[in-house]
């Protein structure tokens, strides 16, 4: 078995095309990692900063004041911050200030200043310390719906507020790093779009080519062939894919911490301002490998209808344009995650690329009323998606084993069969 | 050739892939729609006007025209005031005050879409040689816009592929290398129909394109010249529309012969589909993922920037922005390929193509022949998808309650106010919150109980049976969401929702929704709900002046009069909707045949419905209370 399985690898994914492609898009995928780094957001009022010679004092400015405030967040480093943003702001406030070049300043000028201060460390220090009260209030409105609800015997709204009152609670922030750049981290998708087309050249021809070269009847005329070929084929699949989320997810991992510095592993997700609604309580580095192995489990599916289709089809051209309209379709039905709309969030749900969207699926609460019960869309998704890789597996091997047969019946099988041997 | 022919339309079934991908293409596009402004979708009549008075080159006598115009909408409200004081006060009769208030009343009454033109007048009046006013819709959606032809693209791809890579798969090849025909004439073909084939598909797309925009919105006036539409406001090319679009279509047409070119070199070094196919989907689409939106995708020696197209033909733009000092500064966007080197760069796609042709020829009559196994020619197709997701539940639209067409009700009241069996609803417009009190214990409590800020607003309340609804907007956001409160159980649910919600720009290879760029669309969602009801078949909404009907079935919305006098009387009366007009007017909104009228000549600000009895204000007689009776079915 584990043989066979090897053979499989070495015959579907270790060949000099795929080898190459998967190379150059990792150099493509770094490549566009510093691209964005050295670009900034492209936004005039953006969190990220071009890097230029222009930004150097500014960019010079964050590290240094970062080394200094990052850690566990204390009084002086937070009065530090407040007289730091007033003393600033009493500058600019009234617009008279000195637009020269200051060399007393931090960046060169007042404004700079300001907007450094203001924007990368005051305004995400504030966030930090206030959340605990946000979380509370969050939590004694949700414990008031627990009572409000019981009495209509709104069971839904009951059990949502329950998770709410349970999720919500005792959340707090000790410490001070800065968050923007897990956030970019989280958002990057880049990558999983070349993983898409890896998938689509590495998995498109794996059952088309046993039928161009008529393998499969002599896999078929294996004792093993019948029952393992399948299960086989699509072990390797699977292995390939989780071997393509691995590399790149590492890639993107050190790109960004060399890059932009990922700081504080521990930090809670909900730190990130854009998390601060997450039902999720774990450290950031979780929240990324879990991620990871939500979108493992997505591109499973998508990798599974590749296959099925590879083991129905003849010709490659059909399973790829088959493979791309279902994968352009099934994108676009992903963007209704957030939909408020029950056909558009069930669309969502069956689709696989949704749960590549883990930033989006855990960035607040999302959930959906199921039979007036409470659920997790993004367990729920999770829960739909293996349903279907089981179905589909179900599914390939059936058809990879009758659509083989089929085929075996050949002429010359015929006479053999014929003639009794 | 015609054996080639033959081989790729009927043997490789590309006619039914290039039929496949015209309905995909027309279907997209009509789905798409076309760009717009929600000012003028829901006054397409009123910009129509404006537009055929003030087309064409901006003179000196139509500035005069606009500027005056645009005093005397701005003043319309006001004299329609002073008007309607001076025949109170009897210094007019109501002879003179019909004949006098009508051009102030539909001045008023098209406000909002000669705003729209005006500042295309605005726009126009820097460069009136350059600009001209028009209604730049049609053609604008044709282009201004950089994403590429999907449809065409995957179609190229699809079609061009088994070109070559089926001869090399079949084991072909080995029998044409070795006669002398095949081994150079057969390339020259296959090239040939590769690439009549692709111009003939881009040119068919681009067909299809121009006819959809022309049937859905129009293209009129395209002799105008290209800066007539913002997104070429600093191109230096002086051309029209119809010869940028002839000249996009050109772009285009020269980047599929580039892809052609392509695709055969990837197919006859790969000698496999599959390879050809990713590698060409790679070549295509990769670029946009990196280049989107700037000007370097236009200088690649790739067919990506050709398929776009219109970045060739459009200026230089900025973004302003403040730099560290506090001063404003301007950064270049998108930087405008200048004339010179758009000639340099068409010449060389051009000598690129033609020497990627002659590589092309050599590469496969030079093919060192190995004596493969000639390997089975490709079985038919033996098994065909039968997998149809059913999703039932997605044609039985948004929620359905027990909501009647039969009732009487008063918006003023109706959307502040409501009673249940049990419970007395209210909705406090400062706080912008619902509360509900119970009739028995008297205890009050919040409808709307959501721990979390959502950042949505609450604009309108509408009490029916046992049923609360609520219109919500989310600020900046345009489209409303309706919700009903079932307040038996207190359970909620989605009763209408047209927001936006999918942005996805599958990685980043086309553009977002522009929905919250447009400063008139965000700052409406500011503007005040004047009223709210909801029917078993309607939802009837009141903003801007405008009474807008959306049908609960097809989500379609009309707008059903521009001329509402806000937060005076108005009615809704057995599916029938009777408002004050701006010019005092008791009119009428009459279900049945989707049309306005003027109830007899009654002139009031306000009224009051009770069976089939009206009760007004009667402004012609001193304000005193009068009646009218109309029958049954609202005629009178």
């Amino acid at each position: 078995m584990i043989r066979l399985f090897y053979f499989e690898i070495r015959k579907n994914f270790l060949t000099k095309y795929i080898f190459l492609a998967f190379s150059l898009f990792l150099i493509i995928n770094g490549l566009l990692i510093y691209k964005n780094y050295i670009f900034g957001d492209g936004k005039s009022t953006g969190y990220f900063m071009p890097h230029s010679a222009d930004t150097r004092k500014q960019w010079e400015f964050y590290r240094s004041m970062h080394k200094k405030l990052d850690g566990d967040l204390t009084i002086e480093k937070a009065n530090f911050i407040i007289d730091e943003n007033n003393r600033l702001q009493s500058i600019v406030s009234d617009g008279t200030y000195s637009k020269e070049y200051q060399s007393s300043t931090y960046t060169g000028y007042f404004w700079g200043d300001y907007v450094m201060v203001n924007k990368y460390f005051y305004l995400p220090m504030k966030y930090i310390s206030t959340y605990s009260m946000e979380a509370a209030k969050i939590v004694e409105k949700a414990k008031d719906n627990i009572a409000f609800y019981e009495r209509y015997e709104n069971k839904y709204e009951k059990a949502k507020n329950e998770f709410i009152a349970d999720c919500y609670s005792r959340r707090k922030i000790n410490i001070f790093y800065d968050g923007k750049p897990w956030e970019l981290l989280f958002d990057y998708e880049i990558s999983d779009l070349l993983i898409l087309l890896l998938m689509l050249l590495g998995l498109v021809p794996m059952f088309v080519n046993e039928k161009e070269t008529s393998m499969g009847n002599l896999i078929l005329a294996s004792r093993n062939g019948k029952i393992n070929m399948a299960i086989i084929k699509v072990a390797s699949a699977l292995s390939f894919v989780f071997f393509l989320v691995l590399v790149f997810s590492c890639e993107n991992f050190l790109a960004f911490k060399y890059l932009y510095g990922l700081n504080g592993y521990g930090m809670p997700l909900y730190a990130i301002e854009k998390y601060q609604y997450s039902p999720l309580t774990c450290s950031v580095l979780t929240f990324y490998f879990m991620s990871q192995l939500i979108k493992t489990i997505g591109l499973f599916a998508f990798g599974m209808f590749i296959s099925l289709l590879s083991s129905l089809l003849n010709r490659v051209i059909y399973i790829y344009l088959l493979s791309s309209f279902f994968m352009v379709g099934s994108i676009y039905t992903s963007g209704y995650t957030a939909s408020v709309e029950l056909k558009k969030t069930l669309l969502s749900l069956f689709s696989p690329f949704t749960l590549l969207k883990s930033n989006e699926l855990y960035s607040r609460l999302v959930d959906i009323n199921f039979l007036n019960n409470f659920v997790l869309l993004p367990n729920l998704c999770i829960y739909i998606q293996i349903i279907i890789i089981s179905i589909l597996f179900l599914l390939l091997s059936r058809s990879a084993v009758f659509l083989n047969l089929e085929m075996s019946k050949t002429p010359s099988v015929q006479e053999v069969h014929k003639n009794g041997i | 050739m015609a054996f080639e022919w033959k081989k790729i339309l009927v043997k490789q079934r590309s006619i039914g892939i290039i039929s496949i991908m015209i309905l995909l293409k027309v279907g997209l596009t009509l789905l798409n729609g076309y760009d717009s402004h929600y000012i003028i979708d829901r006054n397409p009549d009123g910009y129509s006007f404006y537009i055929n008075q003030y087309k064409g080159k901006l003179t000196e006598g139509k500035k005069a025209r606009i500027e005056t115009e645009y005093y005397a909408v701005g003043h319309a409200a006001g004299e329609l005031e002073d008007l309607s004081n001076r025949w109170q006060e009897g210094k007019i009769d109501q002879v003179q005050y019909e004949n006098l208030s009508r051009k102030y009343y539909e001045r008023q009454k098209n406000s909002a879409v000669f705003n729209v033109v005006y500042n295309q007048y605005y726009y126009a009046k820097d460069e009136p040689n350059e600009r001209y006013i028009m209604d730049t819709r049609g053609w604008s959606t044709l282009l201004c816009h950089d994403n590429p032809d999907f449809t065409l693209v995957l179609c190229l791809i699809i079609i061009l592929t088994p070109l070559f890579c089926n001869e090399y798969e079949s084991g072909m090849d080995a029998l044409l290398l070795s006669s002398v025909k095949g081994k150079y004439k057969t390339c020259l073909y296959k090239l040939s129909v590769g690439i009549i084939l692709a111009v003939g598909i881009a040119v068919l797309f681009c067909i299809i394109e121009f006819v959809c925009v022309n049937i859905m919105v129009g293209l009129n006036d395209g002799g105008f010249p290209l800066q007539s539409l913002e997104f070429f406001q600093n191109s230096n090319h002086r051309i029209s529309l119809n010869q940028a679009f002839i000249a996009v279509a050109l772009f285009r047409i020269l980047g599929v012969i580039l892809m052609v070119v392509w695709i055969s070199i990837i197919g006859i070094s790969s000698k496999k589909s599959i390879i050809t196919l990713f590698l060409s989907s790679v070549f295509v689409f990769m670029p946009y993922t990196f280049l989107k939106g700037n000007s370097l995708l236009y200088y690649l020696p790739l067919p990506s920037g050709l398929f776009s197209g219109v970045g060739y033909l459009r200026g230089t733009s900025w973004v302003s922005t403040i730099d560290q000092s506090g001063s404003a500064v301007k950064i270049i966007q998108f930087q405008e390929i200048d004339k010179a080197v758009l000639g340099i760069l068409l010449a060389s796609y051009g000598v690129e193509t033609v020497l990627l042709l002659l590589y092309c020829l050599k590469r496969y009559s030079g093919y060192m022949l190995t004596f493969r196994t000639l390997k089975n020619k490709t079985r038919k197709i033996c098994g065909c998808i039968c997998m149809i997701a059913v999703f039932s539940i997605f044609f039985t639209g948004c929620v359905k309650e027990a909501v009647e067409n039969n009732f009487t009700v008063n918006a003023l009241e109706s959307m502040e106010y409501g009673e249940t069996e049990n419970y007395c609803i209210s909705f406090d417009i400062s706080k912008r919150n619902i509360t509900a009190e119970d009739k028995k214990t008297g205890e009050i409590f919040e409808l709307i109980r959501d721990p979390f800020e959502q950042g949505i607003e609450i604009c309108s309340l509408f009490v029916c049976e046992e049923w609360c609804y609520y219109l919500s907007r989310i600020p900046q956001v345009e489209g409303i969401r309706v919700y009903g409160i079932d307040m038996r159980n207190l359970q909620q649910k989605l009763v209408f929702n047209n927001v936006r919600e999918n942005e996805e720009d599958f990685f980043g290879i086309f553009s977002k929704g522009s929905a919250t760029k447009d400063f008139a669309k965000r700052t409406n969602t500011y503007l005040p709900v004047f009223c709210f009801i909801i029917d078993r078949e309607h939802i009837y909404y009141g903003v801007d002046s405008q009474l807008i009907q959306i049908n609960r079935v097809t989500g379609k919305e009309a707008v059903i009069a521009h001329d509402v006098a806000e937060w005076k009387s108005l009615f809704y009366h057995n599916g029938d909707i009777f408002y004050v007009d701006k010019q005092h007017r008791l009119s009428m909104f009459k279900k049945d045949d989707g049309k306005v009228y003027q109830v007899d000549t009654i002139y009031t600000d306000g009224f009051f419905i009770n069976g089939n009895r009206i009760e007004y204000q009667d402004l012609l007689d001193g304000n005193k209370i009068q009646y009218y009776f109309f029958n049954k079915d609202s005629t009178f």
